[in-house]
């Protein structure tokens, strides 16, 4: 995919209101869904096929477990772009 | 939708001119991103069937506590495999369609906000037009109305039968 914009700030947007989202249903049945190991074993075919480096792994795993370093959480509503 | 960033009206060259009448939003909530192999998988095969086109996509993570991290699709593993995929990233959702779409999802979980091009109905929207027509709008119906709905058809044919 080609990336059009660096910057998401200054775009007028696209969306009218709130999105109505199923709510007290859980997205995905876990019981149901890919065991960690296998998404860790398709991970490390990304790294395996080039497509991934071991660094990238790494971070890729903080993000997608627990939201590693680095990562600045935003407030919901996006009142951090209000502050100081 | 065929314009840049700008708001010109004309047509940025090299960018996608999408139908402007097929252009739709979808949230696609997760447990986590890593659960987004899959889904980015089966993205890829609709890119290439030609069934639908991505104008933009980001991904988000909610913690426990509501508040959110933003991930480009560039910086997410489990996205790898639409790095080769025809689309664009970037060019439509803003930060404040990112922070509407975010309070609605339940915390601790992720979801992907994509963008799309409804390549599968271009018959349809051709076909209104060539009647003078045009699709005018849409909106997907959530689960809970069309349960509330079967419910209530279930009802109805409970007094007919009786």
């Amino acid at each position: 995919m080609k990336r059009v914009s660096g910057s998401r700030g200054d775009h007028v947007g696209v969306l009218r209101a709130r999105p109505v989202l199923d709510q007290g249903n859980e997205p995905v049945d876990r019981s149901a869904g890919p065991r960690r190991v296998d998404e860790l074993r398709l991970l490390l075919q990304l790294v395996d096929r080039g497509l991934l480096s071991e660094e990238e792994l790494d971070t890729q795993l903080a993000l997608m477990f627990a939201l590693g370093p680095g990562h600045q959480p935003k407030t919901s509503g996006g009142l951090n772009r209000l502050g100081p | 939708m065929a314009e840049g960033a700008e708001g010109s009206d004309l047509p940025v060259p090299g960018r996608f001119s999408p139908d402007p009448d097929l252009v739709e939003y979808v949230v696609i909530g997760l447990p986590d991103l890593s659960s987004s192999l899959r889904v980015a998988q089966a993205l890829k095969r609709l890119v290439e069937t030609s069934r639908i086109r991505i104008l933009d996509l980001v991904a988000v993570v909610s913690d426990a506590r509501g508040r959110y991290t933003v991930a480009e699709p560039e910086l997410v593993a489990s996205l790898s495999e639409l790095r080769t995929v025809d689309g664009e990233v970037g060019g439509l959702l803003s930060d404040d369609d990112i922070a509407l779409a975010c309070r609605a999802l339940r915390s601790g979980s992720a979801a992907l906000i994509l963008v799309a091009e409804d390549l599968w109905a271009q018959e349809l929207a051709d076909a209104a037009r060539s009647g003078g027509g045009q699709i005018v709008g849409g909106e997907r119906i959530p689960r809970m109305r069309l349960e509330q709905a079967e419910r209530a058809r279930g009802r109805g044919h409970d007094k007919t039968d009786g």
